[in-house]
């Protein structure tokens, strides 16, 4: 079986009386991108780091490729590229010359170096920018500066720790596609955000965090059919003819609830979550002469199905971790 | 049909990139950044044109003049204003060197490039170097100028201004390295210190003349040539020995930098003694000299967290029973220090009893130099460096720094001594001093006060026995204790070396 991209095994932080990581195990398969979840204060930040070898584990496995971060950091820095929350621009340097400073800290010589550099200022789109003092850069080329920095050695994982956080809708926009490229590359990608349905676009894995532990893993579908009426799948239905022709089905076939009426159909629900079984209810209403024009299945809200989650597990749902789902 | 094979061609360079071509591949990155961000900064150019304007306007000043002392004028005042730039404003740079790093997050990108953390340290020094180099090279020409008026021993006052030159990457190695300590407390105390004791320097070379300190550096007598060479041996040290300590406080618990910084302060202790021993002036100064290493020493070991990675072990596990031993006094981390403290503490009455002393004839005869002063000297130096060791090990929890635990706990010894200072100066009967030094004379310190008045130096000597008798003691429990956890690393190590195998 081959090596996962970043495996975390039984990982364990503490500061103090702290425990900021509580017994968190999980793998990262090769050129998947795998989004992880939770609020301030969750622990994401600090996995990141031990994973990134900018941080150790107060005990517990990380590795990186078969590498261990902990006692090989050497070599998991050459497979990673990191992007913090938040990192500072130097001074008196302009956007070239900073990228230029990584490229020769990563061994770049020459021409290498320079096509390196050029590579990267292209694909963030920086080029324009580089007599620019990094230091005066707005967020979100900032962001990009960031990952242009991280980029640079052509790295096999890229960990991304709340790269959208305070961009505005355009440069998340933008930022949200240069990820999609990097995934459409091969690149292992592990990014945090406390952004769900971002994640849940782009992710095909997510990790979800809570006070430390891991409390779910799974796709976004995953997430969205946990807890959700224990099987059943809520649809919307829209006809040609008033509602009550679909009342009168729905009593009278098995499988199907009726929920509520909208204005030109109804709620209905289906005793099961297989889209196969949908597809035959969809198929009998056609049959029996019922005039559908709509016919889809509501998506639980991600925001709403990791609130059900956290309560499922008996906890009062953090205020700080409300607020932040709240405001995403 | 032709039978070339078309290559592809190579993708072209954009001007704009092009354009970047100020610093060859062969320079470290970290100096090409600092010489980037640090020529654009005002301080730099602040500093370099003020000097400039002065050392010009004062050269015209001087032409105009007419009299005897003008070419000696001008020599003092290339010298000083050097001095002052060099001894005081560029090591004063260093204080936030590293510093600045941790300030803007900017430290951990570049420890995961190929950057080490001594490389970064290292940079950044020579960054700083470099520019004082520039201001040397600026100010020379003024001192070249003065020749022409004449009374000058051009190749000493060239030396003079080098030597200072040498100070100043002395000093700056020791600000770099003490700005990578994350503690306020730590850097702060930089230019409280650098700034009185600079201008202190300064005032006094110019209260006894430029010309009595020019003249030594005619390198025309063997044992001042010999002294100048143990000087600057213990001067670079000593700014060595500070940039590594800084290097170890940033790097990644995976490595180890404790056996470099040991090994080179245990050679470099060597050849100094070895000078020493060439030329002896006294036992007293040779015993100095390893008192001096084991202070920098201390303050290093002593502050330093205990190896927790299996992967450091790996090394000495490999040598065997050897490598273990080894360990016990380089392996990371206060108690490994501990225990090569405790070996220089009795190298140095080694150091004390086999160098030069008096006889009763006064005749300078070889051996039996361990005089009480120097016994003494011995016992209190290293009472002061292991006390404030056990006060910031029961400190630990709530400092979490050891650096500024160590430091923090040195300060206030320093403070208690201070206050001991004044208070014995006011008792002025000599029996109520002697009662007052020997009630303080747990505070570390308070020897020296003790090695003034030879009527308390075998007090000194039985008290300063005792207090480090108890220090000694607790300490090598904790040591051990802390030693039974590296013993799960070196098994760890072990079992590893083993599945390789």
């Amino acid at each position: 079986m081959p090596e996962p991209a970043i495996s975390v095994q039984n990982l364990h932080r503490s500061f103090d009386s702290l425990k900021a990581v509580d017994g968190v195990s999980f793998d990262v398969p090769h050129g998947s991108v795998c989004g992880f979840i939770g609020a301030n204060g969750a622990g994401k930040t600090t996995t990141m780091r031990v994973i990134a070898s900018l941080d150790y584990p107060s005990s517990g496995a990380v590795s990186v490729c078969g590498y261990d971060t902990m006692n090989q950091p050497e070599k998991v820095r050459r497979l990673i590229g990191w992007m913090p929350d938040h990192f500072g621009n130097y001074d008196n340097m302009t956007v070239l010359e900073y990228l230029d400073f990584y490229s020769r800290a990563l061994g770049f010589k020459g021409t290498e170096r320079q096509l390196r550099v050029q590579e990267v200022m292209e694909f963030v789109d920086l080029l324009p920018l580089a007599d620019r003092f990094s230091n005066k850069l707005s967020k979100g080329m900032t962001q990009r500066l960031g990952l242009g920095r991280a980029l640079l050695h052509d790295p096999q994982v890229l960990i991304m720790d709340e790269p959208a956080a305070g961009l505005d809708p355009k440069a998340r926009v933008e930022l949200k596609h240069l990820i999609r490229v990097l995934a459409e590359e091969g690149k292992t990608i592990f990014i945090s955000s406390h952004i769900l349905s971002e994640l849940g676009q782009m992710c095909d894995h997510l990790l979800f965090m809570n006070d430390g532990k891991l409390v779910h893993e799974g796709d976004a579908e995953s997430l969205r059919v946990f807890g959700a009426g224990a099987g059943k799948t809520p649809y919307s239905v829209h006809l040609v003819d008033p509602a009550d022709q679909l009342v009168d089905w729905v009593a009278v076939n098995p499988h199907v609830e009726y929920l509520e009426t909208l204005k030109k159909g109804a709620r209905i629900e289906i005793d099961s979550t297989d889209p196969e079984r949908a597809a035959q209810v969809l198929a009998r209403m056609i049959a029996d002469g019922l005039k559908v024009i709509e016919f889809h299945r509501e998506e639980r809200n991600l925001e709403e199905a990791f609130i059900d989650l956290l309560e499922s597990t008996n906890k009062p749902v953090p205020e700080p971790l409300l607020k932040t789902l709240q405001e995403s | 049909m032709s039978e070339a094979t078309e290559e592809p061609a190579a993708p072209e360079i954009h001007p704009v990139i092009a354009k970047l071509t100020d610093f060859s591949d062969r320079v470290s990155p970290m100096i090409v950044k600092e010489l980037r961000q640090s020529m654009r900064t005002r301080t730099f150019t602040g500093t370099f044109l003020i000097l400039q304007s002065i050392l010009g306007f004062g050269m015209l000043i001087a032409l105009l003049m007419e009299g005897g002392n003008i070419g000696q004028l001008i020599s003092t005042m290339v010298f000083t204003l050097f001095a002052v730039v060099a001894i005081i404003l560029q090591p004063l740079r260093g204080v936030t060197a590293v510093a600045s790093e941790f300030k803007d997050d900017t430290l951990e990108l570049m420890t995961l490039t190929r950057l080490s953390s001594l490389r970064i340290v290292f940079g950044k020094w020579a960054s700083i170097v470099g520019q004082t180099a520039l201001m040397l090279s600026a100010t020379v020409p003024y001192l070249v100028m003065r020749y022409f008026f004449g009374g000058m021993q051009l190749f000493a006052e060239l030396s003079f201004l080098f030597a200072i030159f040498f100070l100043s990457a002395c000093l700056t190695g020791v600000t770099v390295g003490l700005s990578c300590s994350r503690a306020i407390l730590v850097r702060a105390l930089v230019p409280l210190i650098l700034i009185p004791a600079g201008f202190a320097m300064i005032a006094g070379v110019l209260n006894e003349g430029i010309e009595d300190f020019v003249d030594l550096f005619n390198f025309q007598r063997t044992e001042v040539n010999i002294a100048l060479l143990t000087m600057s041996v213990v001067a670079s040290y000593i700014g060595y020995y500070f940039l590594d300590m800084g290097v170890s406080r940033i790097a990644v618990p995976a490595e180890n930098h404790a056996v470099r910084k040991r090994l080179v302060s245990l050679i470099l202790l060597a050849v100094v003694l070895a000078l020493l021993w060439v030329n002896p002036p006294s036992s007293v100064i040779s015993v100095f000299v390893v008192l001096i290493f084991a202070v920098a020493i201390g303050v290093d070991v002593c502050s330093e967290l205990a190896v927790s990675v299996p992967s450091v072990v790996v090394p000495f596990v490999k040598r065997g029973l050897l490598g273990k031993i080894f360990g016990r006094f380089f392996y990371p981390g206060w108690h490994s220090g501990f225990y090569l403290l405790t070996l220089l503490m009795l190298f140095a009455f080694v150091v004390g009893h086999f160098t030069f002393s008096e006889d009763v004839y006064g005749r300078v005869v070889r051996g039996t130099g361990l005089t009480k002063e120097v016994i003494l000297a011995i016992l209190g130096t290293f009472y002061t460096l292991l006390t404030p060791l056990l006060i910031a090990r029961l400190l630990i929890k709530k400092i979490k720094d050891p650096f500024t635990a160590y430091i923090g706990v040195l300060v206030v010894c320093s403070i208690f001594l201070s206050m001991v200072v004044v208070f014995s100066e006011l008792a002025r009967s000599g029996s109520s001093r002697e009662t007052f030094l020997l009630f303080t004379s747990w505070i570390p310190g308070v020897w020296m006060i003790m090695l003034d008045s030879g009527s308390l130096i075998l007090m000194g000597i039985v008290t300063q026995s005792c207090f480090l008798g108890i220090i000694w003691l607790l300490l090598f429990l904790m040591a051990n204790a802390e030693f039974r956890k590296t013993a799960v690393l070196e098994k760890m190590a072990k079992n590893q070396l083993d599945r390789e195998n």
